[in-house]
Formats: C-alpha cells, structure tokens, sequence
C-alpha cells in the first residue's frame, strides 16, 4: 500500500467534503466533551474532599446523635477521654435568635457551642489572627461577619443569646467542618462549651445536634474506634463516621447532580454517534460509484476500505483531541458554576486517568458508529457502476452484529458510571421504553401521514419530500423526538420545582415558622403575635420497625429520597388538614381502635412499602411506641405548608415529651420585628424566616439546573448535528428536486415553501411528540419523585415547542441554501449520464 | 409561437482556457414547426437548447419568444414561461424520483392550478398507453415508460413549444420510434412547435427544418 498516496487521497477527500466532514468532526467533538469535564470535574472533587477529610469533619471519628447520646454511648465516650491519647471534644450546634441589646433588631443564627481542642484538624480562621481558642473565653462569642452587618454591630458590641447577654471578641472567617452543611439558616456563632449551662436554652426536644468528636494518636485507626462505638450505639439514633466514612448532604446531592449530567453526556454521545453514522454513510453513498470504477480499475479491497477507515482515523483522533480540550474548559467552567456548593475547593488539574477514559470512550465510540457504513463497503462490487441508485439494501449479519455491540457498549457505560445498579437499570429500561414509544410513534405517524391524502401542493410534496428515497425519516425523527423530549422535560420539571419551592407563593402562604414552642407557651405566644394560628404539638422519635423487621439506619442513607432512618416529627389531631385527603383506610381513625392507630402519609407510606394494617415500632426517647395503619392520607396540593409523615390519636402522644410548632404568613417587613417580640417573651422559641431559605434553595437550584442546562444543550446539538446530517444525506436528491422543480415551472419560493415545509413538519412532529412524552415524564418525575403538584404551563410550552421547530427549521434552511442555488442547466449536464 | 435567436454567444471558461461554445449563431423557427438541430458531439447542441429555453444565459445575444425577449429575465420571470409556455422532455427523462407517474405528470399542471389536473394527467397516460402504470414510481418503470411519462408530463399544460434534447437517445430503436411517434401526433394535434436535438437521422429526416452546429455557428438550414 502507497501510504503517501492514501494520504493525499484521504485529504482530498476531506478537501472535496467540507460539510460533511465539518458535521462528522463537530459529532465527534461533541460525543467527548461531557464525560471530559465531567470526569475530571469529579475526580478533582473527590481528591480534594479526601484530602481535606479530616479537616472537613476536624476529627478522625465522629459521633453525632439528634438527641443526647444515650448512657451506652457516654460510657464508651468517657473511656476515651480517660486515655492520654485520645482528645476529645463535644460539640453542640442549634439554632436560635440573637438579639442587640436595645432589642431593636434580631437574627436568627447558627450556634455552634465548643469544647476546647475543637477543631482537632484544620483552623478556625479569625480576623484578627489570633488562636480561636485564646479568643474564645466564656462569656465572649465569636460571629461571622454576616452577623455584624445584618444586626449593625462590630466587635466589642454586646448581644443577647436568649436572655444572657455576650461578647463579641472577633469575627470568624471560615471553620473547617462548616462546608458539610447543605444551607444554613443564619450566620454562625461561636460560644464557649463553659457558657453552655448559663444559656439555659438547650432544653430537652429543642433541636439540637450533638456531636463528640475523637483525635485519635498514631496506633488506632479509626474504623476500629468506629467499630468499637457502633458496637453499643443505638442505631436508631446515633451515628458514627470516621472522617473517611462521613459523607455529606451535599455531597449527595451533588453526586446525583453529577450522575444525571452523565447520563445526559452519555445520551449525547449515542447522538452523535448516530450523527456520524449518517453522515458516514451519506458520504460513502456518494462515493459508491468512483469506489466501483477504482475496484472495477483494479485497486483491491483493502484500498478503498483503507482510505475511509484512514480519514475517519484521522477524524476522530483530532475530534476526540479538541473535544477533550473543550471538556477540560468545561470542566473549569463547572468548578466555577457549582464552587460555593462544593464542600471543597477543588483546584483544576487535569486528571489524565479521566481524560485517557474520555479518549478511549471517543474513539470507540466513532469506531462502533463508523463499523456499519465502513464495513458494507466490503460488499461493494464493481457492478454497482451499472446499478441505480434507488433499491433497497439487505441488512447483513455482520452489521446486525455491530448494533448489538453498539448496544452492550451503552449499557456498560452507563453501568460503569454508576455505583448504584438500581438506577442504572432503571435509566437504560426508561430509555429503551422512550425509545421504544417514540419509535412506535413515529412509525404510526409516518404511516399515517404518507397515506394523508392532500390536495395541496406543498403540503404534498413536501409529504413527498420526508419519503425520499433513504431519507431515514424514521430515524431522525425518533432521535430528534427523544432528544427534545429530554430537553423538555428537564424544562418542564425545573419549571415546577421552581414553581412549588420558589415562585409559587401564595399570600396566604406561611413564611415564618416557629419551632420550639412549649407546652406552656400557646398563650403568651399568641398574645405575643397578637394573632392565633394553628398549634401543631410536635413529638420526636424514630421508626424502629415495620411489621416487625427493624430499620436499617446504613441501608436507609443510601436512599436518594427521603428515608426512613431519620427522626420524624410525629403530632397527633383528629381532622384531616385542609389539603388532606384519605385515599386508603375510611377515616383518620377507627372508631374504637384504641390508641395505638396511625395515619401515615403517602409519601413515606410509598418510601417504606407501608400499607394499611402494617404495624409500626417507634421510640420516642427511648421509649417504644407500637401502633397499627389505619388509614393513608395525600396532599391535594404541595405547597409550603406543615405537613407530618405520621399523625396519632391524641391521647396516645398527649404524655410525651413534645414541643409546638406553628406557622404565620408576615408580611416581609415585619418579620424582624416579630422575631425580637417572640425572642424577647420566649427565648426558646427558634423563628425561622423561610423566606431566605427559600432564596438559598432557589440560587442552589438555579445553579443545579444551569449546570444541567448546559449539559442538555450538548444533546440539543448534536441533534441539529443530525439534522444537518440528514440534509447532507439527501443532498443530491434534494438538488435533483430543487432543479425539476424549476423546470417544471416553478418559483424559487415554491422551492424554498416545499423545503422548509418539509423541515417543519419533521420538526413539529419531533417537538409536538417530544413535548407530550416531556410532559408525562416531568409529570411521572414531580408527582412521584419530587411529590409536588403538576403544571403543565401552556404558554411556555407552546414556546418550547416554537423554538424546537424554529431550530430545526433554520438548520434545514442553511443546509439548503447551496442546494437552492444550483442552475438547472449545470445540473443537468452532470447528471445527463444517469 | 416563433422563437428567434439573434447573435447568440456563449464561452465557457476552464483553467484559464475559453472555450467558445456557441458564436454569433442566429436563426429563427415559425409556430407549429418541427426543427431538428444536428452536429457532433460536443459542438454545442445541448448548450443551444437550454439558451433557447431559458435554463441557461447566453454571453451576448438575444432569443425571443413570440417578440419578447427571455435572455433578461429572472428565473421567478422565467418560471410561468417554463411552466406553461414550455414543454421540456430530456435524453435522461429526469422524472421527479419521489413522485408517481401520475404526480409527475400533474405537477406542472397544478403549479399551474389548473381544475382538474389529474384527470387530464390519466388522460394523457391513458392515450401514452400507461394507463394501468399511474402509481408506480419513476424506478418501477423502464426507460422507455420513463420517456412517455415526461412526455405526458411536457404536454399537460399544452405548451405552445416544447424543447426535446435528444429524447431517444437513451431508447432502443424500436422504443425510439414509438416515442417519436407519440411527440409528432401531440405536436400536429395541439399546433406545437417542436425543438429536438438528435444525432438520428431517420428522425432528422421527418423535420421541416433542420439545422447543423460545426464550430459553434449554425452550418446551414434546410426546409
Ligand atoms: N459548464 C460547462 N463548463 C465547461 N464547459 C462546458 C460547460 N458546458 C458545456 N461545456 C462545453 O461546451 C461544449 C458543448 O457542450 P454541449 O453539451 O452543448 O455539447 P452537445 O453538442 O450537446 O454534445 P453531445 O452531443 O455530446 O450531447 C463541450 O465542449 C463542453 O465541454
Ligand atoms: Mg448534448
């Protein structure tokens, strides 16, 4: 084989095929770039979080407990303090309101109470640079910045922490364990573990986390102290991580978040694998004929095949390489876009194990997407000189072979990516199904539609036009109809997320929440507010048990949703609220059932495979709680109002020990006001103003699905890419059309009404269907995962599927623009042959 | 309808290389005439018949079609005269490949909205023996169905001239002659003026009038 001789060839070719290669290198690109920056993104994270381990948690073992650690936990505890080299430290972290000492103004804050030694690792950074510890003395706090400007203090001012007042000392710049929390509700303070009898404000039922946390010296590992604690916790309660083990919210959240944007690479590259396919195999189509003569010449076999295995080499090693260069842009424009919700400070490195795995999944990628048009050249005979091009091609073994490898390499690469196998298969059967209905669909439609008997011209030949001979109508339509499903329904779903938790807040909305009450306080409360509202008696505890098998606490972590370890608000009443319905069971309550009933929510009815009859075990600090399923409630409506998991009959949680909650709509204003009233006549009351929180989750949100956006908008490409892909390969038929068309009399813009008539109809139909599979899915997404109400936003969605057409129509207009241009008389010299 | 041509010019430029196609050619053709232009290959046969038909542009020169003069005209100008004035039929049919028999031959006849359009079309299929061949599609039928079909397709708006390029050059002798038949019978029918390039002369013979391009210039005519 003359190599220089390829060489030449395959740049001619390259040369003679500008937009066929252009389309073929952009697909090529666009299959690596996602999982680039997404790889190497959470590699760089993940380094980072493991280094910054310890620090993270500022210990190597950790016990944290919602309630105080039960007698079992403390003696073990205790028995590490006693060795010499073992440090401990507990802390304890609670909200709660401070206030200026003239009561004119007050904030909820984050108390983060610390015994001496804390932080084991890492450093509480002060402004003035002195040691944490030196600075923090009892009767003195230590306050973020934030404080100080929201309350108009500075250092050396004095606040009240419910009715003992403190001192400022100086301000904190960063904590290293403060990353791990999700969103904070106010700015932190730093109090003295000594000042922690005085405040007298850690009553029992007040939510407060405690935690101890363990040095450990150079001999014992961490796990073995883990092992060693666990082996008498109480599991239902208590929990202990080595700074190896401990794994955030956030993080989780933010593995999802990452999970989902593979997926979404990952769909984007079986895009663009199928957009080189097309045009492949466009490109060699036109070629058929010179590819005969040079074999009827007498080049062998292996030339041919050689010459466009050699340009989609060449190809796909430079589309492969620039596309791992944009996935690393990508992945420092990632860090940039989600930095404040990582829990770390990932510095951008390359990480070449990632960029080696992008490489790889790029060129076999291109290599299994090019393996069918490259191999039926195999089959080519110097006698397809004398055939037409019209006819049908028979599928061989070999290529049937090459689809069902083509499909092995989805599914293990969704696999690989995934730790959760769960998932994975419910993603790879959810998009077989969607690929499934949408091929089932497009294929009634296009029935449907060559049999439309239409009168009208344009309409007709337009029809006419989508029938073209190897047109791969059906194909398109379904990648293009699944693509912007996908993109809809993200839309669509993000559209209602933000409606439920963001926008959507009705005046009569509660806005404020208070938490904490006690028993004895419903009155001065009221008085205080001056309004009544409803009291919802809140008790704590845990789900034990379900008909007798125990919750696991490790299982449960590892769902996505909700779970079943975590302690639960339980209340009890005898009506339902007035966005409650029962769907299962006739009343709230048997009458004469006893006490030992309970309604259960659907939602975690759903999570726990409860059902009527089931019996539940609870333990309320520490004391158990037997009660049977009598009925299942539904919210009619999500919104931000209380709503609790599981209510009881009065009687039975009367005698616990319980706190009151409520919550009032306060005019924005207000709340501050409001807030020191409450603080100054109850300082165990904890006032929650969710209006900010609400604003932290929309921010969090707005930068989740910006995230997601862009990743969708890669799919979104590669689907015009198969647009365009799709015009190249009906080229020559288009200009044949083009030119009759003219001779026959008729007009450009006839022409032009006929093309653009036939990509619109291609593009409405992909985004009509698109939008009414985005619209299930998102229905199906918010409805059961999300359980939130569902809107379908007609205005929007009509302008989605607007823009899904406008795109597809402008693609196909500036892919005919040339095929527009060709005279008749040019044409019909080159083609009088045929 | 009368068609003029009046120093025809045309030039085609290769590498640097003008290659002069057509030089001061000028002729002209009265209605209802059969013309036969003859010449070797590549003397510019084919470039003359898509100068006359407004598919091409000469460099100088004018052809005029019933007194007008269609050289200056747009291609959205020329489309109603393509359309209705002009019956179009080719050595390689060009048939619309995504179309019917059927649909190809009513196309021009419903670009021109006329009633009806199909009906005429079977008609015309009918009368060209393809009657029991509407739906097939163009690669269903053999070369010599292809030919009727255009010619149906040429004749459905009934053109006052029609331009054949050699239409039996790709047809055995006896399908050639068929077909030659078939255009002579619509053309004495419907008064046409018939413009076929040919290298045949049996067909050549059958002609009023004849012409014969040597270096680009029109030899010689011959009644
Ligand atoms: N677009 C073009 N570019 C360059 N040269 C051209 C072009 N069109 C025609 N020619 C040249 O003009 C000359 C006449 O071509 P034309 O097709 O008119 O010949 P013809 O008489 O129809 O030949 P044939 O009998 O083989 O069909 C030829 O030499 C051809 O090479
Ligand atoms: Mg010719």
């Amino acid at each position: 084989m003359h190599l220089g001789l390829l060489i030449r060839m395959i740049l001619r070719e390259v040369r003679q095929n500008r937009q066929q290669t252009a389309v073929l290198f952009l697909c090529i690109v666009l299959s690596v770039v996602g999982l680039t920056a997404l790889g190497g993104f959470q590699a760089n994270v993940q380094q980072a979080m493991l280094r910054d381990a310890r620090q993270l948690h500022a210990a190597d073992v950790i016990a944290r407990s919602s309630f105080p650690f039960l007698p079992a936990m403390e003696a073990k505890l205790a028995r590490y303090a006693e060795r010499p080299d073992v440090a401990t430290a507990r802390v304890w972290e609670f909200y709660t309101v401070v206030r200026t000492m003239d009561a004119s103004a007050s904030l909820l804050s984050a108390v983060k109470v610390v015994e001496p030694g804390y932080p084991f690792y890492g450093q509480v950074a002060t402004a003035s640079g002195l040691p944490f510890t030196e600075m923090l003395t009892p009767g003195n706090v230590l306050v973020e910045q934030a404080l100080l400007d929201r309350l108009g203090l500075s250092v050396g001012s004095r606040i009240y922490l419910g009715d003992v007042a403190m001192m400022i000392r100086d301000v904190v710049i960063s904590e290293p364990d403060r990353p791990v929390t999700v969103f904070t509700l106010g700015p932190r303070i730093f109090v003295n573990a000594r000042d922690r009898g005085k405040l007298g404000l850690i009553t029992q039922g007040s939510r407060v986390r405690y935690k101890a946390l363990l040095r450990l010296p150079e001999g014992l590992t961490p796990e073995t102290v883990q092992k060693d604690l666990l082996s008498t916790a109480d599991l239902a309660q208590e929990r202990v991580d080595t700074f190896r083990s401990a794994d955030s919210r956030l993080k989780r959240i933010f593995d999802n978040l990452l999970f989902f944007l593979k997926l979404v690479s990952i769909f984007t590259l079986l895009l663009a694998g199928i957009g080189i396919q097309s045009v492949l195999t466009a490109l060699l189509r036109t070629r058929i004929k010179t590819m005969a003569a040079m074999k009827a010449l007498g080049a062998p076999n292996a030339f041919v095949m050689h010459l466009y295995m050699g340009l989609v080499l060449l190809l796909s090693m430079v589309g492969t390489l620039c596309g791992v260069l944009a996935g690393l842009a990508l992945q420092e424009g990632l860090g940039r876009l989600l930095s404040d919700l990582v829990p770390v400070t990932p510095s951008f490195r390359i990480v070449w194990p990632a960029v080696g795995e992008s490489l790889l999944v790029g060129l076999l990628a291109v290599a299994l997407f090019a393996a069918r048009p490259l191999l039926g050249l195999r089959h080519l005979k110097p006698s397809a000189l004398f055939r037409h091009e019209e006819g049908h091609r028979r599928v061989r073994l070999g290529e049937g072979g090459v689809v069902l490898v083509t499909t092995l390499f989805f599914v293990g690469l969704v696999l690989w990516h995934l730790d959760d196998l769960r998932t994975g298969a419910y993603f790879i059967a959810g998009i077989l199904g969607l690929v499934g209905i949408v091929w089932a669909a497009a294929w009634l439609y296009l029935k449907g539609l060559r049999r439309l008997p239409t009168r009208h011209l344009v309409l007709r030949q337009a029809i006419r036009g989508l029938f073209r001979p190897r047109n791969a109508t059906q194909p398109i339509l379904v990648t293009l109809m699944a693509s912007l499903t996908l993109i809809f329904a993200i839309f669509l779903t993000e559209k209602n997320l933000n409606a439920t938790f963001v926008d959507a807040y009705p005046e009569d909305t509660p806005n404020v929440f208070f938490l904490d009450i006690q028993r004895g306080q419903t009155d001065r409360f009221t008085q205080t507010v001056g309004r009544t509202s409803q009291f919802y008696p809140v008790v704590r505890a845990k789900l034990m048990a379900i008909n007798g098998n125990a919750v696991d606490p490790a299982r449960e972590r590892q769902r996505k949703s909700d779970n079943l370890a975590r302690p639960f608000n339980l209340t009890y009443r005898h009506h339902l609220l007035e966005n409650e319905k029962i769907i299962a069971g006739k009343t709230l309550f048997q009458a004469g059932g006893g006490n030992f009933q309970v309604s259960v929510l659907d939602r975690i009815a759903e999570i726990g495979n409860i059902r009527l009859g089931d019996r539940l075990r609870f333990k309320i600090q520490g004391v158990p709680l037997d009660a049977r399923v009598v009925s299942i409630r539904t919210r009619t409506r999500e919104s931000m109002q209380p709503f609790f998991y599981f209510v009881f009959p009065e009687a039975t949680l009367r005698q616990a020990p319980q706190t009151i909650f409520t919550a009032l709509r306060v005019a924005p204003e207000a709340i501050a006001a409001l807030q020191n009233q409450v603080v100054q006549a109850l300082p165990n009351v904890t006032v929650l103003d969710a209006s900010r929180t609400i604003r932290q989750v929309a921010d969090a949100l707005g930068r989740f699905s910006q995230a997601i956006r862009f990743f969708t908008l890669f799919s979104m490409a590669a689907g015009i890419l198969l647009v365009a892909s799709s015009i190249i390969a009906t080229r020559s038929a288009r200009i044949r059309e083009a030119v009759y068309f003219k001779i026959l009399g008729a007009r450009r813009r006839f022409v032009l009404y006929v093309f653009s008539l036939e990509n619109a109809l291609l593009g409405a139909s992909s985004a009509v269907g698109g939008l009414l599979l985005a619209h299930l899915i998102s229905w199906v997404v918010c409805t059961r995962y999300f359980d939130i109400a569902y809107k379908t936003y007609p205005a929007a969605s009509l302008s989605g599927l607007m823009a899904g057409i406008a795109v597809v129509m402008a693609v196909g207009l500036s892919a005919s623009r040339a095929i527009m241009r060709r005279k008749p008389a040019q044409f019909l010299r080159t083609h009088a042959a045929e | 309808m009368t068609i003029e041509a009046l120093d025809l010019h045309k030039s085609y430029t290769i590498d640097d290389r003008r290659i002069q196609v057509l030089k001061d050619v000028s002729f002209a053709i009265a209605p209802g005439e059969f013309a036969v232009i003859q010449g070797t290959s590549g003397s510019g046969k084919s470039t003359l018949l898509s100068i006359l038909s407004g598919l091409d542009r000469p460099d100088s020169g004018t052809v005029r079609i019933q007194q007008q003069d269609i050289t200056h005209l747009s291609e959205d100008d020329l489309a109603p005269l393509r359309n209705r004035t002009f019956g179009f039929i080719f050595q390689s049919f060009h048939l619309v490949p995504s179309l019917s028999a059927l649909e190809n031959v009513m196309f021009p006849a419903e670009l021109a909205r006329t009633p009806d359009p199909a009906d005429q079309a079977r008609y015309l299929l009918e009368r060209v023996g393809l009657g029991h061949r509407q739906t097939n599609m163009p690669h269903q039928l053999s070369g010599g169905e292809q030919q009727r079909v255009a010619i149906c397709r040429a004749l459905i708006n009934r053109p006052a001239i029609i331009f054949a390029d050699e239409p039996t050059g790709n047809l055995d002798s006896r399908s050639g002659q068929a077909i030659l038949e078939l255009m002579l019978e619509f053309q004495h029918e419907l008064h046409t003026t018939l413009l076929m390039v040919t290298h045949n002369p049996d067909i050549a013979k059958r002609a009023d009038t004849r012409f014969h391009l040597t270096d680009g210039r029109i030899a010689g005519s011959e009644a």
